[in-house]
């Protein structure tokens, strides 16, 4: 069928897969046990949601889901690096969940009306689940906001770090322009980015957050084709330096060192077992 | 009425299989007996939490990331379960989960150990969790009636972790002989600890829980039951048992003789010293302190502004 398909299903499914394990590795480590059970269904969540991305995927390339999910190289990888950042403290972990639902959101609002039926109603499943990923990271994240000093330090200080990298979510991914021209993805990720920073910067103000935890993010960058072809953010400075950042990389299969240990854990019963039936 | 009347009429009660519930008149042992049994039971599902989460990142395909990710669930979900009935025998859940981070209360023995690779997960599914199914089932007749309550729901769940156990079980018997190898690898490793969950030979004379009919079994009598069924199981797939190895009586029954039971390794996680005690424990105490502004966080009403 189409690649601009599978480049989109790719960067959907990838994301999913990816956060949800690392959402998955707070299970048995959240800060209290009625926390651990509910993050934990999150996480399976995310989980299903990759497989169900992958499903399609399936029926296009004829890979099995399970390949597709474990069994390529890490730069075959298109999740945004945002996904795949360590957990670090709580209040990252929160600050990421809010952000990425939140984008999340938008994102599958749009793709249920995608031209590729199945996917449609697939986004339309999906949100009705993503409704409670979003109602459990808004509950949390009011929570913090409005409790004692030190919480809402380190959530400000968890935002700070996530909101840059929650726009790389938006970064064009591989042949989009087909793919809005198909209508497999109805509208642009550009236009999406849009609605993401506005929604989000309106719900911080709100809670009456610090405009700061916005810093890193460059809402004048524009994705722009580079002489090789790949797509780079203007005014991208390399990863580590300065506090400015679009969060890219992660559609073109840049990662982090982050993403490298992840895949490591991730792929390694798969991978050193060839052919294996589990 | 004298506290001798009282004695007399709640072993009457209990000797004549009564029911015993949180707000009833209780001896001060039997209080604190079955407070540190029902502790000790929900320390070991959210200690039982940590070896199977070091496993989940490397699951093999994403039915079973998520299954076994749905098991570890459960398991803290008997936790909460478990610490809210302890709790109305008079320790509050903060005070008994410092006392499990400092060392200070007990873990079953098998989360005192090591994982290594996906041939654990089955072993714990199967063998461990059928080992803990078969003494859970037999406190379903316990004389504390808010314990049995919620042992029949766990026991529920954890039939459905035994199926789990059991199909991944059968994937690596039936699998490569990498896989197969895997398997042995685990078995010989917890054969020897699953022994040991049973603990030694009651002292029914001495055994107050036994006494008050908090357990209904002894720990030999459990230890056959799960030996009878699940040995043949095992030596059917083809696989073998390290020491203590099991022969078959003339009666049909499998058994393991005591002196070939090293019961070193048992008392050294007592003493909180066994292979994985130290980081497991370290790893709770560190996610408790961690998260102390997250309590401090929930202590606090929730408002709802804006």
């Amino acid at each position: 069928m189409s690649d601009s398909l599978i480049s989109l299903l790719t960067a959907l499914g990838d994301d999913e897969l990816i956060l949800g394990h690392r959402h998955s590795e707070w299970t048995g480590f959240a800060p209290h046990i009625e926390e651990d059970v509910a993050f934990s269904s999150i996480a399976q969540d995310e989980i299903g949601h990759a497989a169900g991305y992958f499903g399609i995927l399936g029926t296009l390339t004829g890979d099995d889901p399970d390949h597709i999910a474990l069994g390529r190289a890490p730069e075959d990888y298109r999740n945004a690096v945002l996904c795949e950042r360590a957990n670090g403290e709580w209040a990252y972990t929160l600050a990421r969940h809010w952000l990425y639902d939140t984008a999340d959101d938008l994102r599958l609002e749009v793709l249920e009306s995608s031209a590729h039926e199945e996917l449609a109603q697939l986004a339309t499943k999906m949100r009705r689940e993503e409704r409670y990923h979003l109602i459990h990271a808004d509950a949390w994240i009011k929570r913090v906001a409005h409790g004692p000093v030190e919480g809402r330090t380190r959530l400000e200080g968890g935002l700070s770090r996530a909101f840059g990298e929650a726009i790389g979510l938006f970064e064009p991914f591989e042949r989009e322009d087909d793919a809005i021209k198909e209508g497999w993805l109805p509208t642009a990720s550009s236009e999406l980015r849009r609605r993401f920073i506005d929604r989000a910067s309106a719900s911080l103000d709100e809670l009456g957050l610090p405009t700061e935890v916005r810093a890193g993010v460059d809402e004048a960058a524009e994705f722009v084709a580079s002489s090789s072809g790949d797509l780079i953010a203007s005014g991208e400075e390399p990863p580590g330096q300065g506090t400015r950042s679009t969060g890219g990389g992660g559609r073109r299969g840049v990662h982090s060192d982050d993403f490298r240990q992840l895949w490591d854990d991730m792929t390694r019963t798969y991978r050193e077992h060839p052919g294996a039936t589990w | 009425m004298t506290y001798e009347a009282k004695l007399g009429g709640f072993a009457d009660h209990i000797a004549q299989g009564g029911k015993v519930e949180a707000e009833d008149w209780m001896p001060d042992d039997y209080r604190r007996g079955v407070l540190k049994f029902i502790e000790m039971h929900a320390n070991s599902e959210i200690m039982g939490a940590l070896p199977e989460r070091e496993c989940l990142p490397m699951a093999p395909t994403l039915r079973r990331k998520m299954s076994l990710a749905a098991k570890i669930q459960d398991e803290v979900g008997h936790a909460q379960l478990l610490y809210r009935v302890a709790e109305d025998l008079g320790k509050s859940r903060d005070a008994m989960y410092q006392d499990l981070v400092n060392g200070r209360s007990k873990f079953h023995n098998v989360f005192h150990y090591p994982v290594f690779h996906w041939g654990d997960v089955a072993i714990i599914g199967w063998l461990i969790d059928g080992a803990a199914l078969v003494t859970q089932a037999a406190l379903l007749d316990s004389s504390y009636a808010p314990y049995t309550r919620v042992l029949k729901r766990i026991c529920s769940e954890e039939q459905l972790h035994l199926r789990h156990g059991e199909h991944i079980t059968m994937e690596l018997a039936s699998g490569t002989q990498a896989q197969r190898d895997m398997f042995q690898d685990a078995l010989n490793r917890w054969w020897l600890p699953i022994i040991h969950f049973f603990g030694p030979k009651s002292n029914v004379a001495k055994d107050l829980l036994l006494r008050w009919k908090v357990k209904t079994r002894t720990n030999e009598d459990l230890r056959q039951e799960f030996l009878d069924r699940y040995v043949p199981k095992v030596l059917e797939l083809g696989f073998s048992f390290p020491t203590p190895v099991p022969t078959r009586a003339e009666s049909g029954q499998w058994l393991i003789k005591d002196e070939d039971i090293d019961w070193d390794p048992l008392d050294a996680i007592k003493r909180n010293e066994g292979p994985e005690t130290e980081r497991r424990l370290t790893t709770r105490r560190d996610i408790y302190q961690g998260h102390r502004w997250v309590r401090e966080v929930l202590a606090e009403p929730a408002v709802h502004a804006a």
